[in-house]
């Protein structure tokens, strides 16, 4: 499915938040300065901006790699253009401007260009809600599942591709990560 | 490692020995008729698949596939079927049978996954390995309890025969001393974690006659014969660079090839089997090669049909003379029914504590509890019985989907180790019924014009009572080992097919009026015509069944050796 086609449908089944096609192309011209380079294939660059916003934020950059690194908000790019099927795509770009309509409406402003406390305090939001089906449910796996089996994501755990020996019972203290494998 | 023998510089068509089937059961046909000196063509439907050189993904890490595993659209457009197993992802795709090349059919209310794997190796490069005997309890049920017919062997014939191939593949496991499971010999057993030796303390301090043992699995965990040790990899599914697990393709079909008395022939589909009416017996097989689609004749004293249960039914169905106009060696009419396969239900928990413990390396194995019903006692419900498998692990880092949590602390918390899970699968016995069959269908062909397959198969009461108790029994042991928030899963979720077990459907008896083989896997009817893949088995019992195919294989090749030199073929 073309992303023009998933924006004409996704705007007649969001009623009200749907932005038209060209109207968005518009609008990609005159957004915030972007804090990533990648062009995404599927996703408007407002969308793409919003998705490694929120990955970011679910998995920063500390002494280990953070989303960026892991290069996972083009992962989800990718998703969105070869992985998902059509229902799939409808379902999941509509939950994707309803996340952004709903932030505007509500603080005035884009979710990237909103203050990081807010930002935070609307994720945490979603994140309690505890309908499993979720858009911001399914986009956190997304997240965690393009984070942890990158290279850099495996490779921040205890990656052990070749252990050879099995020792079924070992002591480990709390600082010990997931010892991972190829499989 | 071994060469292919091209057509072209085939000097014959007449061989001492034919094998159909280069899985599981002809690799072990096509070693010991070689090692006995018979000239042996080995015909493979599928591709060449050689050992080490063919596994393209054996050393790939998930970022290396576009979608880190997952199936593609396209792939699942491809198996619609196949992508159901678990053993099925972009890493093992390619040793999957297309379903879009292979279909088949079914009635609509009975539904049927046939999962199959079309190339050199067969299903052996893609089993989980596990390796269990089967028991006298098991040879004697059809005649105590009178559903089937007698297995014309009973467990003194094959016990020999359990050993030499034991000793010869390499199974790993640990000896109990049950007469439900009879011991083997075994390589050093893998180890059980903190969890699972805490289960099995439990199981064994509050129930009586219930043992929880370590998976006896067919993994080298010491050198043996030149191969291995496994690595703990738990990536077998993909070919083994270490030929740590027992597949046909690292194994037997070498020690075949290491004898030069192996012809190999890939893209060979066997049509038909020749029955000569005059000797009366299988004089060789019509071959239609998979990509030219020529038709040639192959001839040999001794054939040995090992295409795994349904494509060897396909054959013998589809082998039709004035003699058996129903296919070779049909005389009973019996070849096609009392398919087989093992159901199972899985049972998951959460386990509190063990916060300190965890295992180091990725184990390709779990635990066994073998059956222990209708064993000492008898429960009047059900007939037969079903054994568990199961493990128990630390969640990954796929629970931050579950749990509430994001920022740096989270992405911390989620690359540690989280919660224990012990699940727990019951496999039960299949009945076998004559309902349950397998058919050629009437009209519709394959693209090679061998009439596809018509599969029409369901579970009966005694199935259904057994999924019930072996349910509540596995959430009974959980219960009492204090885990919680016990989920029994859906049997529905189960379609025949899934045990990838189908077996039956040319049993062995000791009437030719009510069976196909006789004790040496000969047919009644074609003394020179041996069955050894799956379709043999009398009964299913609850265990896995590929040890027993292969024991069988090895002692039914001596046999026909033995009679060959009498000249009685």
């Amino acid at each position: 499915m073309k992303r023009r086609e998933v924006l004409k449908k996704s705007a007649i089944t969001v009623a009200g938040i749907g932005v038209l096609p060209n109207l968005f192309m518009l609008l990609e011209g005159c957004g915030p300065e972007r804090l990533t380079n990648y062009q995404p294939v599927f996703l408007s660059v407002a969308q793409y901006d919003t998705v490694w916003q929120i990955a970011e934020l679910i998995l920063p950059k500390t002494d280990s790699p953070g989303a960026d690194d892991a290069a996972v908000a083009p992962y989800i790019d990718l998703l969105f253009a070869e992985f998902f099927g059509d229902e799939d795509i409808i379902k999941y770009v509509a939950g994707l401007n309803s996340f952004m309509a709903n932030c505007e409406e509500r603080f005035g402003t884009s979710f990237v260009e909103l203050d990081e406390n807010n930002q935070i305090a609307y994720l945490q939001e979603l994140d309690k809600d505890e309908d499993e089906e979720s858009f911001f449910k399914a986009l956190k796996g997304f997240i965690l599942w393009g984070y942890f089996t990158s290279e850099p994501g495996m490779k921040s755990m205890n990656y052990v591709p070749v252990p050879g020996k099995f020792e079924g019972c070992i002591s480990i203290d709390k600082q010990e990560k997931i010892i991972v494998g190829n499989r | 490692m071994w060469v292919t023998v091209k057509y072209e510089k085939m000097q014959t068509n007449n061989f001492d020995a034919i094998v159909i089937g280069s899985g599981m059961s002809g690799g072990w046909a096509a070693k010991e008729l070689t090692e006995k000196g018979l000239k042996t063509l080995v015909l493979e439907r599928g591709r060449q698949v050689e050992h080490l050189k063919d596994y393209p993904t054996t050393n790939m890490a998930p970022w290396e596939f576009k979608f880190r595993k997952q199936l593609t659209k396209e792939t699942k457009e491809e198996y619609p079927i196949q992508k159901n197993v678990y053993a099925f992802n972009e890493a093992t795709k390619h040793f999957w049978a297309s379903d879009k090349k292979h279909p088949y059919t079914h009635p609509e209310n009975k539904p049927f996954r046939w999962l199959k794997a079309f190339q050199t190796g067969g299903k052996s490069l893609l089993w989980y390995r596990q390796s269990y005997r089967l028991s006298e309890i098991d040879f004697e049920a059809n005649a105590k309890d009178g559903y089937g017919v007698d297995w014309p062997v009973r467990y003194k014939d094959i016990a020999p025969w359990y050993d030499y191939v034991e000793n010869y593949i390499g199974v790993s496991g640990s000896n109990e001393g049950l007469r439900q499971l009879p011991d083997g010999k075994f390589l050093p057993p893998m180890e059980m974690n903190c969890v699972e030796k805490y289960f099995k303390d439990s199981i064994k301090e509050n129930f009586d006659g219930r043992v929880m043992t370590i998976g006896r699995t067919a993994h080298v965990t010491v050198r043996h014969n030149n191969r291995g040790p496994c690595m703990h990899r738990n990536m077998c599914e993909t070919g083994c660079p270490f030929s740590a697990y027992f597949s046909s393709v690292s194994v037997t079909l070498p020690a075949a090839q290491l004898t030069g008395n192996m012809t190999f022939k890939p893209y060979s589909i066997v049509h038909s089997i020749i029955f000569d009416e005059k000797q009366g017996k299988a004089t060789g097989v019509r071959v239609i090669d998979a990509q030219t689609k020529e038709t040639t004749e192959y001839y040999a004293k001794i054939v040995f049909l090992c295409a795994s249960t349904l494509p060897s039914t396909q054959i013998l169905l589809n082998s039709t003379s004035s003699r058996f106009p129903n296919g070779i060696g049909n005389s009973s009419g019996m070849i096609g029914h009392h398919l087989m396969d093992h159901y199972y239900v899985g049972i998951t928990a959460t386990v509190d504590g063990f916060e300190d413990g965890y295992y180091n390396g990725h184990r390709p194995n779990g635990i066994y509890i073998p059956r222990f019903e209708n064993v000492d006692t008898k429960n009047p419900d059900f007939v037969r019985g079903y054994g568990f498998q199961g493990s128990a692990f630390r969640e990954g880092w796929s629970r931050g989907t579950k749990v509430e949590g994001l920022g740096a602390v989270f992405k911390e918390e989620m690359s540690k180790p989280g919660p224990w899970i012990m699940d727990l699968g019951a496999y039960g016995e299949c009945l076998p019924y004559y309902d349950n069959k397998v058919e050629l269908h009437p009209e519709l062909k394959d693209e090679w014009g061998i009439p596809l397959l018509h599969i029409s198969c369901e579970l009966h009461e005694n199935e259904h009572k057994i999924i019930k108790a072996s349910t509540e029994k596995g959430v009974e042991m959980m219960e009492e080992a204090g885990f919680k928030n016990i989920v029994p899963g859906d049997p529905k979720d189960w379609i025949f097919g899934d045990g990838i077990h189908e077996m039956g459907t040319a049993r062995m008896g000791r009437d030719p009026k009510t069976s196909v083989l006789n004790q040496w896997n000969a047919c009644h009817d074609v003394p020179n015509l041996f069955i050894t893949d799956g379709s043999f088995m009398t009964s299913s019992g609850c265990q896995n069944p590929s040890l027993t195919y292969m024991a069988f294989t090895a002692r039914a090749a001596n046999y026909a050796v033995e009679e060959l030199k009498k000249g009685n073929f």
